[in-house]
């Protein structure tokens, strides 16, 4: 079964990685992302979830979860730690609507190189009776510069979106310019993108020792990046408790990974306290983090699609999948915003109060941030846009395929 | 489904490629047939949209396999195209001969032959 899980996810994956082209390319980012983000304690914290849960690890056989061959990309130790948690909240939530008895075993956490923003959400691929739970390098890297650069108008106090603007002009360019550049059929494998990405991307969602400079420079992004995660796997988790893998039905994946999200979020040892001391406010961050992210990538793609054309007429499916999406965000964060308010009704009232004023203080940054951005991409002319599309056509062109030119990467 | 090659002509299982092409009869199908093989999303993209992503970027690897296959080339040039079974057939076996391996091979094939291998190879064969 064990190595059945190995040979499954090699043919799987080659749908994601072939961007790396060749085997030994893969090996060498493995072993940059291994040497960056060696993660060490996660065989510790898989025991101690053994030891809490006993009945959960009773029912379903994770004992492979501590073999470290079952890990390629360098963060899917930690990914399956926190799939586990999870599975184990959602397991133990035992919600109304549940099947009595879910089937939450061999749930696989595994990363991809797949590098394009605009096709890399997190998703659940079965591959039965594996499921395997993805999270490309592409959501990985658009999330960490998402935030990394609302961060960036936080610490410069800017609220207003023309001000964000003022801050972040060029580091928006750089997100919309992938996903122009992932428009273009084949273009998802830039090979110094991927390692930049390896270098600064994943040690937001590590839980590793290591090279954590990017994280330290701006810890607010860090924990948004971390939070807004953690969601989307809780979401991914609550498909396969409910099986729904052909015919999905999103909102009850938010309605029940958001009690996964509540059940678990306390393991979570890197996310801290921008926004409060507060456990009910801290809980909430990672839906309403998902929901700016996803709706921002999702805006930027529709945009891009009708700016280059790139759909048939009438078809907009970017722009259905935005809308059908902002209507799921609007219930997340009215259902976290209520839960909150019923989480610190149980804690110390000033605390509770000064969480409250900081959370809306964020919430509000975040909705001139999302503004900003949006208006922004707006404001880019359809020549910008195809302009874009033909350097990113260009650079493929010259792009570096091959291992000797991953090792004169400078990093 | 399985992988089951005509070792003669390198053509597909032509019932499993018919009965395919009766129940998803255009691309958009097509598509959305090989999206609900690929699980759900995070943030909720149709199967058609995640179909057609994953065959958009696995294609530059099926592309030399197809358009390199001299005698899917011939047949293309002489033969009546509207036979979708056929070419999707013989599509199918060809990949199956190379390995290809990843995404649903049958659903693959019926995607080519429905988008056209003209369409497909025209770089590839102009000369």
């Amino acid at each position: 079964m064990q190595s059945q899980l190995i040979s499954q996810w090699r043919i799987l994956s080659k749908s994601y990685d072939r961007s790396i082209g060749v085997d030994t390319t893969r090996s060498y980012l493995i072993k940059l992302g291994r040497a960056r983000f060696a993660d060490l304690s996660w065989q510790e914290r898989l025991a101690e979830r053994r030891e809490e849960f006993p009945e959960f690890f009773d029912t379903f056989d994770y004992t492979w979860c501590n073999n470290p061959e079952f890990y390629d990309f360098p963060i899917e130790t930690s990914l399956q730690t926190r799939t586990l948690d999870a599975a184990i909240a959602l397991w133990r939530a035992k919600l109304p609507d549940m099947p009595s008895n879910p089937d939450l075993g061999w749930i696989v956490a595994r990363s991809t190189f797949l590098a394009n923003f605009a096709q890399a959400t997190p998703h659940v691929q079965p591959s039965l009776p594996f499921k395997y739970v993805i999270s490309p390098l592409g959501w990985l890297e658009f999330v960490y510069r998402y935030f990394t650069e609302f961060g960036r108008c936080v610490d410069q106090s800017a609220k207003t979106p023309a001000d964000m603007r003022e801050v972040s002009s060029k580091g928006w360019l750089s997100i919309t310019a992938n996903v122009i550049a992932s428009s273009c059929d084949g273009l998802d494998y830039f090979l110094p993108e991927m390692v930049k990405a390896i270098k600064n991307t994943v040690a937001c969602f590590a839980d590793a020792e290591g090279d954590f400079d990017a994280k330290r420079q701006n810890e607010l992004a860090g924990d948004l990046c971390y939070a807004a995660h953690d969601f989307a796997l809780c979401h991914e988790v609550a498909h396969i408790a409910a099986s729904d893998f052909t015919n999905p039905d999103e909102s009850r994946a938010d309605r029940w990974g958001l009690a996964a999200y509540l059940g678990s979020w306390g393991r979570r040892p890197l996310l801290h306290m921008h926004i409060g001391n507060s456990n009910g406010t801290r809980a909430i961050v990672g839906p309403i983090g998902f929901g700016s992210a996803g709706r921002s990538l999702l805006a930027t793609k529709a945009l891009i699609e009708r700016r280059l054309r790139l759909n048939s007429p009438g078809r907009n499916r970017g722009l259905a999948v935005f809308t059908a999406f902002a209507e799921r965000s609007r219930w997340l964060l009215a259902r976290a915003i209520s839960l909150r308010d019923h989480h610190i009704q149980k804690e110390n009232p000033v605390v509770a109060k000064d969480a409250g004023d900081r959370l809306l203080s964020l919430i509000e940054q975040l909705a001139s941030y999302e503004m900003g951005f949006a208006e922004f991409n707006a404001s880019l002319k359809t020549e910008d846009c195809e302009e874009a599309r033909r350097a990113a056509v260009a650079a493929e062109k010259i792009a570096a395929r091959d291992p000797a030119s991953a090792e004169q990467i400078e990093i | 489904m399985s992988s089951r090659t005509n070792d003669h002509t390198g053509q597909y299982d032509e019932s499993q490629i018919k009965a395919t092409l009766a129940t998803y009869p255009d691309v958009e199908e097509l598509y959305a047939a090989l999206g609900r093989e690929l699980g759900a999303s995070a943030t909720g993209e149709d199967p058609a949209t995640r179909g057609e992503n994953a065959f958009r970027r696995i294609l530059p690897d099926i592309r030399p396999i197809v358009c390199g296959n001299e005698h899917l080339r011939r047949y293309c040039s002489d033969a009546d195209y509207s036979d979708a079974t056929s070419v999707a057939g013989m599509i199918a076996g060809t990949l199956v001969a190379a390995h290809f391996s990843g995404l649903n091979v049958v659903l693959c094939a019926c995607i080519i032959a429905r988008m056209g291998l003209r369409t497909l190879c025209a770089e590839a064969w102009r000369n």
